[in-house]
């Protein structure tokens, strides 16, 4: 055949295809360039087949929103403002810095610039366009023409996450002579442009990871604007937080490559981000996967090694700085994760399909052990409170290596946590079992029901006061227990009552013995043997794959 | 038909081709609130055959059918294409299905031959198979020359053709199309007859929904009519015909000699309703086609002249209109 498939080329490479069609004879008409192979000699000729072999080992999202994107009008305009403004920004610098400019190091004030220039871009364009990518899926009904393909959820994300890379890419690309002119100008270390440029480019994926994640959340119009909304949070609190740690901490600050907390404080900062994008991805992944499928034993997998990397990351603070205050602060953040995290799981099925059941564990160690990974809210209760107790105690084990201070010390900071966690989730989950069993598996009713009793617990105590005494608590007193904004701010002011402290934690572990009763469903479920057509079907796809492999 | 999920005292068929029927519902029900969309609908396409789907709009046909394709989950019953059920390996089923919807998106920024690209590529066609069937796929829907022009100014009828072709572009065993004539101008429904038709001689097994039932009595081998969910009768249309109506209508057409004939035909047991207008004599018989014949047989031994002799058979459409009542849910 020919490179360029002359007009008479036909498709009767397929014979057993009929090729009578729809469109009468167009055999005069080329071929495009995409329905021709590939066989022209020479070098350009070899370059373009393994360009072609590349194409088809990315994923196929990739390519077609790089074709869309560099078609779209938004790409063209924030790419031509970008180099403008990068430019407008190069001639001002130097003319508000001369004749300095040639004899004092100006380069930092230029990478200020520069980092604004990239910085909206990437943190503020990117995510939004991969957030509206997404979601124009789903508005657009072209998602469920993408989801009846062999792409697998987790390969549709990922290649919405991948074209946005691609775009980080090239937006960067063009601003690169920039960078290099500021570091020529002195007054910034190479060490300090690549941890700016890595701080920006690592808050900018895990901006458009959860970008991705709140387009799989909304499911109509109502919702993708609030979606829109929480995005748009979102880039404004990491174009805030971004700007404050690289150009007022790392530029102008004291901060720098050479200083050690710097480089601590980063690691640790691109560590606990890796796994929220993961994390984020991975339930994007989950939100639209087919609901047969396990779409929870991944994400909780995920959320253990999260929670693995800060506890970690604590510990190395708390020793580091020799200051238990430090675990306080890790204990409520892990508090809050699996309180969360719990109320997300209690919204999931208590059904499992035999498509779940067909890999559940089956040794009596990995049922004992396993069972909680296993979709399913009963599972995903004990998950959260046993993961999250565990992971609180063992901070708090870390506060003997370091000094307590004055304040509440980390044995009784973290029977609280745990106690908190324990009834809060516990209560919730008494609260929504009834519901969900009657109107079915809802996000909304395990977060609202969250919600409510939280505010609930707040504002109690005060109105209980109120109406005894007539007038507001001025102190802290064992009623206030249950309000956990106020216990926290005394436990990270004062030395929290230790015997206070257990009383929340024994209240805690009260509601968990009553949700333990309930939980017999849970060893209900046995694996299931694969179906012998899914068998059949696996092994003549084997085959067939090596079959390709070998021709 | 075993279940394929409790097959367990099946011979072993591994490395063997399903032989069972490519397309398989159980009970199928689906129902939103308090609607019931589908309602214990059951039947089964063998391979190489064509399905027609009929049924007034709201009836089921397209639930069921993204049931089918994936895109939907049953509240009770099964689903199976080629013994796989379409809610438990869905990723199985999907790479052996080609499904156009009804309506459908598309990437306005996107041209046809980058559209049927992606998706090739998205089934996992690639390399040399994957230009192989482009080319195919714009032979066969007709895009080949408009393979360079932007989705968004393609008429209805274009964007019709491509979604066939993105259906059919990793070469699927089983196709469901509801509603592909939709949009098409009338040249081309005759064509998409005909593919359809040359489509299942290449041994593939179609679901087909539409309107325009004089479409599908022509290509589809068996007929399903669905009402409010439930399915109210399925064959082929001759014999759901007759199932309606086991009695048929015979008009002959007499050169001459009228009169004899209609003695004739008023002594042949079995023969009711016969009544003359000028020189076409009609009458109905409760038998079946040797039947018929032999009393064409008597008619010309009787030396009668008989200039035409046919049965008049009542269409899809008649047929359609006796099983269903027009309800809507």
């Amino acid at each position: 055949m020919s490179d360029t498939s002359s007009p008479s080329e036909t498709s009767d490479e397929s014979p057993n295809l009929p090729i009578s069609g729809l469109g009468g004879s167009t055999d005069s008409v080329e071929y495009h360039a995409l329905a021709r192979d590939l066989d022209e000699p020479g070098f350009w000729g070899w370059i373009d087949r393994n360009g072609a072999k590349l194409a088809d080992w990315l994923n196929p999202i990739l390519i077609k929103e790089a074709r869309q994107s560099l078609k779209s009008r938004q790409f063209l305009i924030t790419f031509f403002l970008l180099l403008a403004a990068s430019c407008f920004w190069t001639v001002l610098g130097v003319f508000t810095n001369a004749p300095d400019v040639y004899f004092v190091p100006s380069g930092e004030y230029l990478m200020s610039g520069y980092y604004l220039v990239l910085a909206i871009p990437l943190i503020g364009m990117v995510p939004l366009a991969a957030h509206r990518s997404l979601a124009a899926e789903m508005d657009d009904d072209t998602f469920e023409m993408l989801v009846i393909t062999k792409l697998s959820s987790m390969r549709i994300v990922m290649g919405k996450l991948n074209s946005a890379m691609l775009q980080m890419l090239v937006y960067f690309a063009a601003i690169v002579p920039c960078i290099a002119f500021s570091y020529l100008l002195r007054g910034v270390n190479l060490p300090t442009i690549a941890i700016v440029i890595g701080i920006v480019f690592f808050t900018a994926l895990i901006v458009t990871a959860f970008a991705l994640l709140l387009a799989t959340l909304a499911p109509n119009r109502a919702g993708q604007t609030f979606a829109l909304l929480g995005v748009l949070a979102t880039i404004f609190f990491a174009e805030m937080t971004c700007y404050g740690f690289c150009v007022q901490g790392i530029l102008y600050g004291y901060a720098g490559s050479d200083d050690g907390e710097t480089l601590m404080f980063t690691g640790m900062f691109m560590l606990i981000g890796a796994s929220c994008i993961v994390m984020f991805i991975k339930a994007a992944a989950a939100r639209i996967a087919p609901v047969t499928e396990n779409r929870s034993t991944g994400l909780r997998w995920c959320m253990f090694a999260q929670q693995l990397l800060w506890i970690a990351s604590m510990a190395f603070l708390a020793i580091g700085y020799d200051d238990g205050e430090v675990l306080n602060f890790g204990m409520m953040i892990v508090g809050g994760y699996w309180l969360a995290m719990g109320t997300l799981m209690l919204s999931e099925s208590p059904e499992l399909s035999p498509r779940v059941q067909r890999d559940l564990p089956s040794t009596f160690a990995g049922r004992a052990l396993l069972t909680w990974f296993n979709p399913g809210p009963a599972t995903g209760y004990v998950f959260a409170i046993a993961t999250g107790s565990v992971g609180i105690a063992s901070m708090a084990l870390f506060g003997l290596l370091g000094n307590a201070g004055s304040r509440t010390d980390p044995f009784t900071f973290a029977a609280i946590m745990i106690g908190y966690l324990m009834a809060y989730l516990g209560v919730t989950r008494l609260i929504v079992m009834p519901l969900l069993h009657r109107f079915g598996p809802s996000l909304v009713t395990p977060i609202t029901a969250m919600l409510i009793l939280m505010i609930l617990a707040g504002f109690t105590p005060l109105v209980l006061t109120v109406v005894i005494t007539g007038a507001p608590p001025f102190s802290y007193r064992p009623l206030e227990t249950i309000d956990w904004a106020w216990t926290l701010v005394e436990a990270f002011d004062n030395r929290y009552d230790p015997y206070l402290a257990s009383l929340i934690f024994v209240a805690g572990i009260s509601i968990t013995l009553v949700n333990l009763t309930m939980l017999f469903r849970v060893f209900s479920y046995r694996r299931i043997s694969v179906p012998q057509r899914v068998q059949q079907d696996a092994i003549g796809s084997a085959e067939t794959s090596v079959s390709t492999t070998i021709s | 038909m075993i279940s394929p999920t409790k097959n367990s005292a099946k011979p072993s068929t591994i490395g063997t081709p399903w032989t069972g029927p490519v397309i398989e519902l159980r009970n199928l029900c689906r129902t939103f609130g308090s609607t019931r969309a589908v309602d214990r609908v059951s039947f089964e396409v063998p391979r190489g055959s064509v399905f027609g789907y009929i049924g007034p709009n709201g009836a089921g046909k397209t639930t069921s059918m993204r049931i089918l394709s994936t895109l939907e989950l049953p509240t009770s019953g099964e689903a199976f294409i080629e013994g796989l059920s379409s809610v438990n390996d869905p990723d199985r089923v999907r790479s052996r299905l080609g499904f156009m919807p009804d309506s459908f998106g598309t990437y306005p920024d996107t041209n046809c031959a980058e559209y049927l690209d992606f998706f090739a590529r998205s089934h996992g066609v690639i390399g040399r198979e994957r230009t192989r069937r482009l080319r195919w796929v714009m032979d066969f829907t007709g895009l080949r020359s408009l393979a360079d022009k932007p989705i968004r100014g393609l008429s209805k009828g274009m964007r019709q053709r491509l979604c066939l072709g993105r259906a059919l572009i990793h070469d699927p065993a089983v196709l469901i199309l509801d509603e592909p004539a939709a949009g098409l101008d009338p040249r081309a429904r005759i064509e998409l007859r005909s593919i359809i038709r040359s489509l299942a001689a290449d041994n593939k097994t179609i679901l087909v929904s539409s309107h325009i039932l004089t479409e599908l009595a022509e290509m589809c081998d068996r007929i399903g009519i669905i009402e409010q969910g439930r399915l109210l009768a399925t064959g082929s249309v001759d014999e759901i015909r007759q199932k309606l109506k086991p009695s048929r209508d015979i008009i002959v057409r007499i050169a001459n000699d009228t009169n004899s004939a209609m003695n004739l035909l008023g002594n042949i047991e079995g023969i009711e309703r016969l009544r003359c207008e000028s020189n076409l004599v009609r009458f109905c018989i409760n038998g079946n086609d040797q039947d018929q014949i032999n009393i064409l047989r008597q008619l010309t031994e009787a030396r009668i002249d008989v200039l035409e002799y046919r049965s008049h058979d009542e269409s899809l459409e008649d047929v359609f209109l006796q099983i269903t009542k027009g309800h809507v849910q």
